[in-house]
């Protein structure tokens, strides 16, 4: 009545986010490519999240926590702070490394260097197939499940996954040659 | 083949492990945030009351500005009911000590406005010289009206005007000194209310009997010396007793003329009570329809600033008027606030 969002609790905020969170994570992981950086990103996306729980009434959460991940990294990328610390500290633990079965450094290496050039590529396709992607090969989620997650039609969710491999094979092909 | 490739090179971009700590690191953060905003906004209403805040206390000074507006309009008729209520009978020490006693208190607080007095006159006025008199304000709006009403009143109780007094010209306002027998004066007076807002009301009663029986016996004291020197007159027996004796009657004579206008004087103040009435035109915004539109818009606009400024002093006046009250609610918040604090502090130690 008087135009004020009605408070939402921590515990309603945590049904309807949690399933999401890894996502929310391994998104801040991509973008940051380092653990300790993409923990705090993600906390730090949670709790904005939280802030902004009140005023959220729109379907597809998964697409609302994916667009406060990404917005919060890129904050965190042009932070001062942020360029200061990737630049004086190196600590190899700490760089995002693919979880394998431990493969020769060689083609380690390789490996590293093509997720790169993948998830740049990904980084290049539009936020909501970024999300269905994310859904889709992160979260193992079925069709329906990010249907419901970002609010679309599972339709959409098809179509939006169909295009976005489209768009990256395409793209991944043009690299080759 | 290509896609398959695609899957699991996707599968493999999007395989990271989650760490450990993470669910429950962000879960306690929520929680910290969820308690922060508890303390911070205990309730909605508080969270309202934040936000419209400014636009209330905007909206109680503007509501203040306008009710201490109509304050300067109410002002005299509480004077007129305070001094209504409180009728002053003058009486000089002598006649308390001649005519009653000084238990015998005129306070007429209690009593009507009227009713008390005319009885009191009814009843006394006959061996006792009570000199009444009332003074009377008046605002209406149709002033014309009003002062032919108040001609056709007075000529109806057989009274008459003694002294007139007129000026103003948008907001007129005339002065009249008026006449009014004494036993009708009451009626004369409560007629007035009806015929426009009545500002200002007061009566007084001047015991004259003590004045007016020392008059009485000087006279006849004044009679006996000049009837004397009458009888010596005519019994003088030398020009120079005779001037002498002549000069001694002139002046008892020109005593008693003196007192006797005196007496004249209380009698006729006794029987036609004075009342000063003045009547005031209320302020009327009138446009006047031969006004060019330029004169029409400036006269407006003047009305607009002029209102304008009207209405900040208003608020100033409020506004100043209500800081006591603001003085002492800040107080017990400050109070409250302190309390809170201490019972926290004291609830964190345990």
């Amino acid at each position: 009545m008087l135009g004020i969002p009605k408070r939402r609790t921590a515990q309603e905020f945590e049904v309807q986010c949690a399933p999401y969170a890894p996502m929310v994570y391994r998104h801040c992981l991509h973008m940051l490519k380092n653990v300790h950086e993409a923990e705090d990103a993600a906390q730090e996306t949670m709790l904005r999240a939280y802030r902004a729980f009140a005023s959220f009434r729109g379907k597809g959460t998964a697409s609302w926590l994916y667009a406060i991940a990404h917005n919060t990294c890129l904050d965190i990328l042009k932070s001062a702070r942020y360029r200061r610390e990737t630049a004086t500290l190196d600590d190899p633990e700490s760089d995002f490394q693919i979880s394998d079965a431990s493969p020769a450094p060689d083609e380690a290496y390789v490996r590293k260097a093509e997720d790169e050039a993948l998830w740049n590529l990904v980084m290049q396709l539009p936020q909501e197939q970024q999300t269905i992607l994310s859904l889709f090969y992160g979260e193992n989620m079925s069709y329906e499940d990010i249907a419901r997650a970002t609010g679309t039609r599972i339709g959409t969710v098809k179509s939006r996954l169909s295009r976005a491999k489209e768009n990256l094979a395409k793209k991944l092909e043009q690299q080759a040659k | 083949m290509k896609n398959e490739s695609l899957d699991h090179r996707l599968s493999r971009l999007y395989a990271a492990e989650v760490p450990e700590g993470f669910g429950s690191a962000w879960r306690a953060d929520i929680r910290r945030e969820e308690s922060i905003q508890n303390m911070k906004t205990t309730n909605r209403f508080n969270q309202a009351l934040k936000r419209f805040a400014p636009a209330l206390c905007a909206l109680v000074l503007a509501v203040g500005g306008l009710w201490a507006g109509t304050m300067d309009n109410a002002a005299p008729r509480t004077n007129q009911k305070t001094q209504g209520a409180v009728y002053s009978m003058r009486s000089t020490a002598d006649t308390a000590s001649y005519y009653y006693d000084a238990e015998e208190s005129y306070d007429y607080g209690a009593a009507s406005q009227s009713n008390t007095l005319t009885t009191f006159g009814a009843q006394q006025q006959t061996d006792r010289k009570l000199v009444r008199t009332a003074d009377l304000t008046l605002r209406t709006d149709c002033y014309d009206d009003a002062v032919a009403t108040v001609q056709t009143l007075l000529a109806d109780m057989g009274g008459y005007i003694e002294n007139l007094y007129q000026y103003g010209e948008t907001q007129r306002r005339v002065t009249l000194t008026i006449r009014v027998p004494s036993e009708k004066l009451d009626d004369f007076l409560n007629g007035m209310t009806g015929i426009g807002k009545v500002t200002n009301r007061s009566e007084s009663t001047t015991d004259m009997t003590v004045e007016y029986a020392d008059n009485e016996a000087r006279l006849a004291t004044l009679y006996q010396k000049r009837d004397r020197l009458n009888d010596l007159l005519a019994q003088a027996q030398n020009v120079s007793d005779l001037i002498e004796i002549e000069s001694a009657i002139a002046d008892t004579q020109y005593q008693i003329d003196r007192y006797e206008t005196a007496q004249r004087s209380i009698d006729r103040q006794v029987d036609m009570s004075m009342v000063s009435l003045t009547i005031s035109e209320e302020e009327q915004t009138v446009i006047n329809p031969e006004l060019t539109l330029t004169q029409r818009i400036s006269a407006g606009f003047r009305a607009s600033v002029k209102w304008l400024g009207n209405f900040g002093r208003n608020v100033i006046v409020f506004a100043v008027m209500i800081s006591p009250v603001v003085a002492v609610a800040a107080v017990l918040w400050l109070c409250w606030k302190l309390f809170r604090r201490i019972k926290r502090n004291r609830n964190k130690e345990e």
